[in-house]
């Protein structure tokens, strides 16, 4: 996979910059959820452990408990690294705190936005989506908030509902407005 | 041979598919320099739309974004120091300084060539390797396949994130998560939980726009924000400087020496183009009679890493179209669309379908041919295509990846599979975890599960069958050195950075 690679760098769990706490985390989270798979899901979402059916998930679940232990004691055995308090830089911490909240705020939106397109359908979840987004990444021009995304949904609709042939999901809600002139064509929602 | 290739050809040079290969190199080429989205991500969304297309049209398509986009991200790597691919980030070394002194366009130029020149060099190994390496493959049974597969899994765990314990982790997470859906021999459910929708497993296009797109921008806006600078130290304007024979004949050789590295890299599993770039460029820099020049505007030093990442590109379709096995998230994600299109890559593929293999090899090279025509316009208007603020792309993004989602099953339960996917590919980036190497693992765990099954009914449920044969105990040996050297890689990694920092 070195098309995910940095610059080709390897660091090993142990390594001490900063990564240890993230190692620790990461080795209990793996411990965890292997015990789960094997003692709750695979006997009652699955099968009796042993059975061939049970193979993969067994593999799974043994080697994230095998490898979850070894990195545990890898970055365990690691001294945590003191003296040096790291380097404040108020400008770049500013940057980095709006960062956190645009991407929270993003994760947010995408959550609502799944549910919403359920609910009110493909193009008024799009919109309201699109322009919230806007303004949580910063954008204050109105003309843009309000444009933008027409332009964009148009290009999509135009796209994949007259060029392609598929549905856009009109929501359970079934505007009239969207309904009536036929233009959204059938809904395509899982219950 | 012959008649094959003029089989394939027929197939291959219609008119559908030759606008799909420029089309695909646009698309890949506009999108690739744009700093912020690569080639995957391009490729990811764009797969989705194929589902209403015919096959051929579309794997043209996919196959021209894919060259494209590699070439594309050299465009701002150059003119703005800032690689719209990760694979590009070695071509900026050079690049930028010779941007700097006036020769930009001559380094994009060079960077062309290069790139034209170490593709069809790949493609043509490619065209002559893949046909021997998939009869061999024939010999292959269920244990070898499957221990063969575990090669893989191990190998990409080891180099597709930043620990070889923390890949293999992802790599186990992969696993389990392909065991959720219809048991593929007795139909019985499998972590399910009474979804429905759970019964045919994940959707694999929406974990891949969940994991590799709307991951990446979650976690690029984590880290800095969606501000407004995209560019960097934006030049003022094209210069006219142009490329000479002389110079295109000075750098032969280690245009040369490059391919041939990117396509040995290609062809292996786990290691890709950034690798490759980099391995281009040292080989450019230590052979060169004036290795104090490299970093400070030398033409060889954009030729050799455009060269050995395009290089990478054809090789690494030789594992999978002989073996089944994506040996890159690219191909990851070039194999998903052959799944979407109901191909299955692997050796019957070779038999099954010789003249459809060979055909997308042409369209490959054809893109080569093809990829001048898209790319010289680009570098005139390479500056403006890059200066879109990634406060406006975001979201537009965000909305494309609900869209792509959407639409190739029309199933609004995967756009809610893409943001959990998305929220899992965050996660795992802030906590060091690979991604790829999850959606590799989930791609080729269900191919390992039959194998092994197969093989142990085979064998009455004896597991030395896994070890029995030279081919398969081979595989397996490889695989517990891999394991001994990758950690003993970093058992020393990890002792220099303790020496390095209680120096300090």
């Amino acid at each position: 996979m070195g098309d995910d690679q940095k610059n080709g760098s390897s660091r090993h769990p142990t390594d001490m910059s900063g990564g240890r706490d993230k190692d620790l985390a990461v080795a209990v989270a793996s411990l965890a959820f292997g015990f789960l798979v094997l003692a709750v899901l695979i006997p009652q979402s699955i099968g009796p452990i042993g059975s061939n059916t049970t193979i993969l998930a067994l593999i799974g679940a043994v080697g994230l408990v095998v490898f979850g232990a070894v990195l545990g004691l890898a970055a365990y055995r690691v001294r945590p690294v003191g003296g040096d308090s790291p380097k404040t830089d108020a400008s770049g911490d500013a940057v980095r705190k709006s960062g956190k909240v645009q991407a929270v705020g993003l994760v947010i939106g995408a959550v609502i936005y799944a549910w919403a397109l359920e609910w009110i359908g493909f193009l008024p979840a799009s919109y309201l989506t699109l322009a919230g987004l806007l303004l949580l990444m910063g954008v204050r021009s109105v003309l843009i908030v309000l444009v933008l995304p027409v332009v964009v949904l148009l290009a999509i609709y135009l796209g994949i509902d007259v060029g392609l042939g598929a549905s856009l999901p009109e929501g359970r809600l079934e505007w009239p407005f969207l309904t009536q002139s036929g233009a959204i064509g059938t809904e395509h929602f899982h219950v | 041979m012959f008649e094959l290739l003029a089989d394939a050809a027929s197939l291959a040079f219609t008119i559908e598919n030759v606008i799909g290969v420029l089309i695909g190199l646009m698309l890949g080429a506009t999108l690739g320099a744009i700093p912020g989205l690569n080639g995957t991500m391009a490729i990811a969304l764009i797969v989705p739309l194929t589902y209403f297309w015919q096959p051929l049209f579309s794997i043209a398509l996919l196959m021209g974004c894919w060259k494209g986009s590699i070439y594309g991200g050299s465009i701002t790597a150059i003119l703005l120091n800032t690689p719209g691919t990760p694979e590009a980030a070695a071509t900026a070394i050079d690049g930028f300084p010779l941007q700097q002194k006036g020769q930009g366009r001559k380094a994009l130029h060079m960077a062309l060539f290069a790139s034209v020149v170490g593709a069809i060099i790949s493609d043509v190994l490619l065209l002559g390797a893949s046909g021997p390496i998939s009869t061999l493959a024939l010999k292959f049974g269920p244990a070898e396949l499957a221990m063969l597969i575990l090669f893989s899994l191990v190998l990409v765990a080891g180099t597709g994130g930043e620990s070889h314990l923390k890949g293999l982790i992802s790599t186990m997470l992969g696993i389990l998560i392909a065991v959720v859906g219809l048991d593929p021999m007795t139909a019985q459910r499998r972590m399910t939980f009474d979804i429905l929708e759970l019964d045919g497993g994940f959707d694999l296009l929406a974990m891949l726009i969940g994991l590799l797109v709307l991951s990446e921008i979650i976690n690029q806006i984590w880290e800095g924000g969606a501000r407004d600078d995209y560019a960097g130290d934006a030049p003022k304007g094209l210069d006219r400087s142009r490329l000479t024979f002389a110079e295109i004949k000075d750098s032969a050789g280690v245009i040369f020496r490059s391919s041939m590295i990117g396509s040995f890299c290609g062809a292996l599993p786990g290691v890709g183009a950034i690798t490759a770039a980099f391995l281009g460029y040292d080989q450019a820099r230590m052979s060169s009679p004036t290795p104090e020049k490299f970093g400070k505007g030398e033409l060889r030093g954009v030729a050799a890493p455009e060269a050995a990442n395009n290089a990478v590109c054809g090789s690494a379709l030789i594992p999978l179209v002989t073996l089944g096995i994506p040996g890159s998230l690219s191909v990851a994600v070039i194999m998903g669309a052959f799944m979407v299109h109901g191909v299955s890559p692997g050796p019957m593929l070779m038999i099954e379908h010789r003249e459809l293999v060979y055909a997308l090899f042409l369209l490959l090279l054809l893109s080569d041919i093809l990829l001048p025509l898209v790319a010289l316009p680009l570098v005139a208007v390479g500056q403006r295509l890059v200066a879109i603020p990634k406060k406006y792309l975001f979201p537009v993004i965000v909305v494309l990846c609900g869209t792509g989602a959407y639409s190739t099953h029309q199933s609004l339960f995967d756009v809610k599979v893409m943001v959990g996917f998305a929220i899992l590919g965050f996660v795992m980036k802030r906590f060091q975890l690979s991604p790829a190497a999850l959606l590799i693992a989930f791609i080729l765990a269900p191919m390992a599960e039959i194998y092994i099954r197969q093989a142990l009914r085979i064998s009455r449920g004896e597991l030395s069958v896994f070890v029995a044969s030279p081919l398969a105990g081979g595989f397996a040996l490889a695989t517990v050195a891999l394991f001994g050297w990758s950690y003993y890689r970093g058992r020393r990694a990890s002792r220099q950075s303790a020496h390095a920092r209680s120096a300090e």
